[in-house]
């Protein structure tokens, strides 16, 4: 394989210090591919925004900080850039788009202007030529009517439209990588199928690499080429997403799978959902962090901290079952065999 | 439609007041200082030649008044045009970077709130007026300092309040991701932001000021003779209030008139920028 376009290796990010410091990510390590999308899933609070913030150092600090790791984008360490070199790659040759497409425009200044900044933020173009390519980038994500609707003021624009002009605003500068933070969240389903086709199109025709947050297995399925899988903080399961999602290997992604709302004809389902919640970030569960709602836990999940078992060179798990010693003890759980998240085998999934 | 009605009756007192303060010199129909001490002259009641009458130098109420407007308007713009520039910066270095330079303009902010605005507005005026032999003039100086000092901490504080509240919008972070320096986003994404709020405070501070500039000069320490406050022509008046009650009245409404202009200008305003009723 090619070098990757992002190689995050060893990311811890704590937020506090001292002894209420709280590890919101914890030694996360991922590459990017150049043109792929990955994806990156959790609940919230999983630390997956944290990881792609601190990539541009855009956590509040105080609290947050980056306590170890690198990050190199085209053999540039992000993190141990300067605030005024960083400044460069933040919008440059990383582009940033956020959740809230309603609250990330400035209410006060035309979405033209806004692209346009973007614009001479990284260029030394004028304002005439900077407004005529903001209202080509405008243009290019599929904004009818672009010269016109770049004078308007973003209260102006539906939720959907607004996503677009901030997916404009943050490939404004060509960058090679952009960092999608739960991109459609906020928007209805129709709108998020259009922004997701607009991603994959932009990906194909810019060549851009995209790093995907979501909790919406659903928008990983339909984008992305690879996916990371974090708990807790830590990625604790990695892959190409047809495999991940046709055989997943941890528990937890197992679970996430099982708890998907499935149709079928017939019998009425409840919905599989993973026991407990997620732990507290400032005091973890011993061992494994995911062992208090694993239908699979053994004894030794209590005290051994899984690492990372290699499946092949793109597929790994963070879980005691694959390797880091044999299960001493069963606790109730079957190991193998029909799993505890009650999937019945020939139901169909949209996965399969 | 009670705001509409608002903004156009203080609208319309401000605009008359601007403009004879700008044409004081033009519609008066004498000088504001030129003293007739001739017997017989001094207060008198309205007449052809003096529609308000004189007071007690023969000087023509209404010339005096109209001066007056100016006085007072000058040192209002003066002093919030200070507030302005002083007070808003303050509240957005404040605001948007918080921890050490937001604790010291605060603290600084808290010392000034700690003391009666008008004892040390009196205080400063009084010590830069001891001198008694100065030129009158500087006694505009004098008044403006001490205001100006007294005031900006207002400004300053709802300027942080609100940048303080729009840092955490997601505009602000998103201008980051751009590589915005924090220059520009404190300029150009907070201040434009802010400017609603701004308008509304200055315009009502504008009422506060003038009520405080005439406080000053009733009390002796404001702008003095032969310059015409509003205040001052109300001391002067008091003496013979019963004789001669419009030497008190008539500044005193023009006073109250201003200050009821400006105070329903800002509040009119802060209803029509209110970013919730602002739509479509």
């Amino acid at each position: 394989m090619a070098e990757p376009l992002l190689s995050v290796q060893d990311l811890t990010v704590e937020f506090g210090r001292g002894k209420s410091a709280v590890q919101a990510v914890d030694h996360v390590s991922f590459e990017v591919a150049r043109g792929t999308t990955v994806g990156l899933v959790g609940e919230s609070g999983s630390g997956k925004s944290a990881t792609a913030l601190s990539l541009l150092r855009l956590l509040p600090s105080p609290p947050a900080r980056v306590v170890s790791g690198s990050a190199y984008l085209e053999g540039r360490d992000l993190l141990a850039l300067s605030e005024s070199e960083l400044r460069k790659q933040r919008g440059g040759t990383v582009g940033f788009v956020f959740q809230d497409p309603l609250t990330s425009l400035n209410p006060v200044m035309t979405v033209g202007e806004q692209v346009a900044e973007a614009i001479r933020l990284h260029t030394s173009a004028r304002r005439r030529q900077a407004w005529d390519r903001a209202v080509e980038a405008l243009d290019r994500v599929h904004i009818p009517n672009a010269p016109q609707r770049a004078r308007d003021y973003p209260h102006q624009f539906s939720g959907g439209m607004r996503q677009r002009v901030m997916i404009a605003m943050a490939l404004a500068s060509r960058p090679k990588l952009l960092l999608a933070d739960e991109p459609t969240t906020a928007l209805d389903v129709t709108i998020q199928a259009e922004i997701l086709d607009l991603l994959s199109e932009l990906r194909q025709t810019l060549g851009l690499a995209i790093l995907l947050i979501t909790h919406d297995l659903g928008v990983v399925s339909e984008v992305c080429q690879d996916v990371l899988v974090m708990y807790a903080g830590q990625i604790v399961e990695r892959g190409p997403a047809a495999e991940l999602f046709t055989s997943p290997k941890h528990p937890y992604t197992q679970g996430l799978l099982a708890s998907l709302p499935q149709v079928t004809e017939g019998e009425q389902l409840r919905l599989q959902a993973i026991q407990g919640a997620p732990p507290s970030l400032s005091e973890p569960p011993s061992g494994c962090r995911f062992h208090p709602r694993c239908p699979k836990a053994f004894a030794e999940c209590r005290v051994t901290e899984p690492t990372e078992v290699q499946f092949s060179s793109t597929r790994a798990a963070r879980c005691l079952l694959y390797g880091g010693g044999q299960p001493e003890e069963q606790l109730g759980v079957p190991e193998t065999g029909s799993s505890e998240w009650g999937r019945p085998p020939q139901r169909p999934s949209m996965w399969q | 439609m009670a705001g509409k009605a608002q903004i156009r009756f203080g609208l319309t007192v401000v605009v008359l007041m601007v403009a004879a303060a700008l044409l004081a010199p033009v519609l008066a129909p004498y000088a504001y200082d030129a003293y007739d001490l001739r017997p017989g002259r001094q207060n008198l009641g309205p007449s052809v030649a003096h529609w308000l009458g004189t007071d007690d130098l023969g000087r023509d109420t209404l010339s005096r008044l109209l001066m007056g407007a100016r006085v007072s308007l000058a040192v209002g713009f003066g002093v919030e045009l200070f507030d302005l520039l002083l007070g808003t910066l303050l509240g957005l270095l404040s605001g948007f970077y918080g921890g050490k330079v937001d604790s010291l303009i605060m603290r600084l902010t808290d010392v000034m709130f700690a003391f009666p605005d008008l004892l040390l507005a009196i205080l400063i005026a009084g010590l830069l007026l001891s001198d008694p032999a100065r030129n009158p003039a500087y006694s505009f100086l004098a008044v403006f300092v001490a205001l100006a000092v007294v005031s900006w901490p207002n400004l300053a504080r709802i300027v942080r309040g609100q940048a303080m509240a729009l840092r955490e919008r997601e505009f602000v972070e998103a201008a980051r991701a751009i590589g915005a320096p924090n220059r520009r986003i404190i300029f150009t994404h907070l201040l434009p932001n802010l400017l609603g709020p701004i308008v509304v405070a200055v315009t009502t501070g504008m009422a506060g000021v003038i009520l405080a500039e005439s406080t000053l000069s009733f009390l002796g320490i404001g702008v003095q003779p032969p310059y015409p406050s509003w205040g001052s022509m109300i001391n002067d008046g008091r003496s013979r209030l019963l004789a001669t009650p419009g030497q008190v009245f008539l500044p005193a409404a023009m006073l109250a008139l201003t200050v009821l202009g400006f105070n329903f200008l800002g509040d009119g305003l802060r209803d029509r920028l209110d970013p919730r009723m602002r739509r479509g």
